[in-house]
């Protein structure tokens, strides 16, 4: 099956409705393609608005994401260039290029998936089989005359030409199904995500924190109630809003001079850390039709976290009052917020929350009406006869691997992927490549026996993270390969290291291959390592629950000694999350730094503290704003001409100053 | 005799989804991987299971035809697939 999906929200890290159903639907579905169109840039408006502005990105590949095959999703961020009043045949041209960017994506007979009310224009344009998700009503929004009047137009076109229309709320469903019938597909969360145990966020302030986890929008929040609530909190508590800001600069001043801490977008795996250690988590929403329309994921990761909840009379929260959830009237909120942000309450246990698991189901029943054919992910899914899944494709691949080791003489030890033991793979857990550790002496023949069996880099050493220590390959046939010259976390010297883990080596069985693997121990040791390198929440914090915290007392004994001998006790700690207790060292504020994607600059500073040596530091601090031309050339889709990485060189500078300048960065 | 085997250079695996159980199979380093369904990965896990045995009467007992029915058919297979190089072929005693 193949999807196009117009976007009311851009593709970040930041997972909202779309991405969550997206990667659900392409993991349960290894055929499927998908290209997700996002909202246009607008430099004209950004520079008006005193935005830095920027073209649109184009198409590019997607990120690669776990269970996922590579290519099988793609992104297309298109550039308005004139307002609509003075180019009014711009949706008409934004249209065609939507359907050249599914025809540069080899899709030719897709769905159509909309959730911007423009993509009418594209539904119009190719006469692709759709469906209309309505996920807020921007009807009741308060918006200029033009704009209105253009919605209500795109979305009556949308109601009488989809297949099927989608709502994400029950004041939704009362609203348009009184113009057609609608399919009720509520939000949901990661619970097993959320619930996982997380650090206390090093940016939230401290003592004691009222929390809001949410985008900053002046259609929903309430900035004058957040103002009021900050004041009646000053001397016991902090005001604290996690989310990307779309807010005015005259509303974020407000909020500026009220003393609250705007902390901006956060990567998805990081929020459960801002959620658990919220004393009290708020929605100080305001209450109209447009907020009584949505249906707030936020309800959702809230009542997952367990922690005490004040809201206002919002949808949603309304219906779910209980006596971890007040609702209160705007007069009451601050002073409630106050009183239950004192109260230290215990975090709740897990109750029963709908997973996106479940509404991945729901969509794919709807994909499967609006194809006319049985839905993808579901039992009577339609494969073709020469679709190969991706988990097959990985097997084949660490075969190939092994083939090519033996024929070449080269020692390597199959890590992770279908290299571990049954008894560390975890239900749900999905291999989306093969890792192989190769003995340092021998990584020059291996590189090249790989480009002449049709492996191609798309990753150097030196640009794949702050540890250089992995490159990356694709084949066409097995998908992606990770060569790992050491293993980030690993004290002992690559050579050492490797030498340790081959003595302990047993074999394994993959498509027919005898695979060579580290011990079941060292397995454990270095997926907890990989951990440490990655936000709280995903495959590999579920992983540490299933391999290290479940793990009996004679087994972690076991880890232990090989985490002893290979001298890996700090990165072994940041997976474990117990890296607060170490004693502060150039190391632990290495690790530290790399679980915070979003701070690159502190990344950067920590790499180069814990740099051996001046030459090390100095090429380094080098490399500081030069662009990964390998990740560029994977967003992209192709290699960059020089003049793309000249914009992304200036965009690279741009960031590290305003992360410099927006975090007040005085050291 | 000839007898047939998975020559050390073929990679393959198995995968048991809504189209039934389905083979994958693929030449090493380079591939491609070949997709048998069907009696086909049928035929391939018997031989696989137990190289020079008695492949016909096998996939006869697993599909409850006749031997001499399906011999010809079967015996086709594994000569195009010795053909691609799938398999190899060998004098049995």
């Amino acid at each position: 099956m193949e999807l196009v999906v117009v976007s009311l929200e851009e593709w970040n890290e930041v997972w909202r409705r779309n991405q969550h159903l997206i990667v659900g639907l392409l993991q349960r579905d290894p055929g499927l393609r998908v290209l997700f169109v996002e909202p246009s840039t607008d430099p004209l408006h950004a520079a008006r608005t005193g935005v830095s502005p920027r073209p649109g990105r184009g198409l590019r590949r997607g990120p690669h994401l776990a269970g996922v095959a590579p290519d099988a999703l793609w992104l297309y961020e298109p550039t308005k260039l004139l307002p609509r009043r003075v180019d009014p045949d711009q949706d008409v041209r934004w249209a065609k290029a939507v359907a050249r960017a599914a025809r540069r994506s080899r899709l030719s007979e897709p769905l159509l998936w909309v959730n911007d009310p423009r993509g009418v224009e594209v539904l119009e344009h190719t006469g692709w089989p759709s469906l209309y998700d309505i996920t807020d009503d921007w009807l009741a929004a308060d918006r200029d005359q033009a704009t209105h009047d253009r919605l209500v137009r795109q979305e009556a076109r949308l109601m009488g030409q989809v297949r099927e229309v989608v709502v994400c709320s029950p004041a939704l469903q009362r609203t348009k199904s009184t113009v057609r019938p609608v399919t009720l597909l509520r939000n949901a969360v990661d619970v097993e995500a959320v619930r996982a145990p997380a650090a206390r966020p090093a940016d939230l302030p401290p003592g004691r924190v009222a929390v809001y986890v949410g985008t900053l929008h002046g259609d929903r929040l309430d900035v004058d109630l957040c103002v009021a609530t900050a004041r009646a909190l000053s001397g016991s508590a902090s005001l604290v809003l996690v989310g990307p800001n779309a807010l005015t600069t005259s509303q974020d001043a407000q909020l500026e001079a009220a003393g609250i801490t705007r902390l901006g977008a956060r990567d998805r795996r990081a929020v459960p850390g801002y959620l658990q250690h919220a004393d009290v988590l708020l929605v100080p929403h305001l209450v109209d039709d447009f907020t009584d329309s949505l249906d707030p994921i936020k309800l959702y990761e809230y009542r997952a976290a367990g922690r005490p909840v004040v809201s206002t009379p919002v949808s949603g929260f309304r219906e779910a009052a209980d006596d971890r959830v007040r609702v209160v009237p705007h007069e009451d909120f601050a002073s409630v917020v106050l009183e239950v942000a004192g109260d230290n309450q215990p975090t709740a246990p897990a109750r029963e929350v709908p997973t996106w698991a479940d509404r991945v189901t729901e969509m794919a029943r709807v994909l499967g009406r609006v194809s006319q054919r049985p839905a993808p992910g579901t039992p009577t899914a339609p494969e073709g006869p020469g679709t190969v899944p991706l988990d097959v494709r990985v097997q084949l691949g660490h075969a190939a691997v092994q083939w090519l080791a033996d024929t070449h003489g080269v020692d390597l030890l199959h890590i992770k992927g279908h290299g571990l033991h049954p008894s560390l793979v975890h239900p749900g857990r999905h291999p989306s490549d093969v890792d192989v550790l190769v003995r340092p002496d021998h990584l020059g023949t291996f590189l090249k026996a790989c480009r002449g069996a049709g492996f191609r880099s798309t990753g150097r050493f030196a640009t794949s993270s702050a540890f250089e220590h992995s490159a990356t390959l694709v084949h066409e046939e097995f998908g992606y390969l990770d060569v790992h010259r050491l293993y980030p976390g690993i004290g002992l010297a690559p050579e050492q290291a490797f030498e340790r883990l081959w003595a302990g080596r047993g074999h394994t069985t993959i498509a027919g291959q005898e695979c060579p693997v580290p011990e079941v121990a060292a397995q454990v040791a270095i997926l907890v390592l990989h951990a440490g390198r990655n936000i709280n929440g995903g495959q590999a914090t579920r992983d540490v629950h299933h391999t290290w915290h479940a793990a009996d007392a004679e087994s972690r004994e076991a880890v232990r000694m090989v985490v002893d001998d290979l001298d890996a006790g700090v990165a072994f700690a940041a997976g474990t999350g117990e890296l607060d207790s170490l004693p502060s060292s150039p190391e632990r504020d290495l690790w530290r730094a790399v679980t915070r994607p979003t701070h690159r600059v502190e990344e950067w500073r920590a790499r180069i503290a814990a740099a051996p040596g001046l030459l090390a530091r100095a090429r380094l601090i080098a490399r500081m704003t030069l662009v990964n031309t390998d990740h560029l050339a994977s967003q992209l889709g192709h290699r960059p001409s020089r003049r793309e990485v000249a914009i992304a060189f200036v965009d690279r500078i741009q960031r590290a100053v305003h992360e410099l300048t927006s975090r007040g960065d005085r050291r | 005799m000839t007898g047939r085997r998975v020559p050390p250079n073929i990679a393959w695996t198995s995968d048991d989804g809504p189209q039934g159980v389905r083979v994958f199979v693929a030449s090493l380093p380079t591939g491609p991987i070949a997709v048998l369904d069907g009696t086909a990965a049928l035929v391939w896990q018997e031989l696989a299971a137990a190289p020079d045995g008695p492949v016909v009467e096998r996939v006869a007992g697993a599909t409850g035809q006749p031997v001499d029915l399906i011999r010809a058919d079967v015996e086709a297979f594994l000569e195009d697939l010795t053909a691609r190089g799938m398999l190899l072929a060998h004098d049995r005693d």
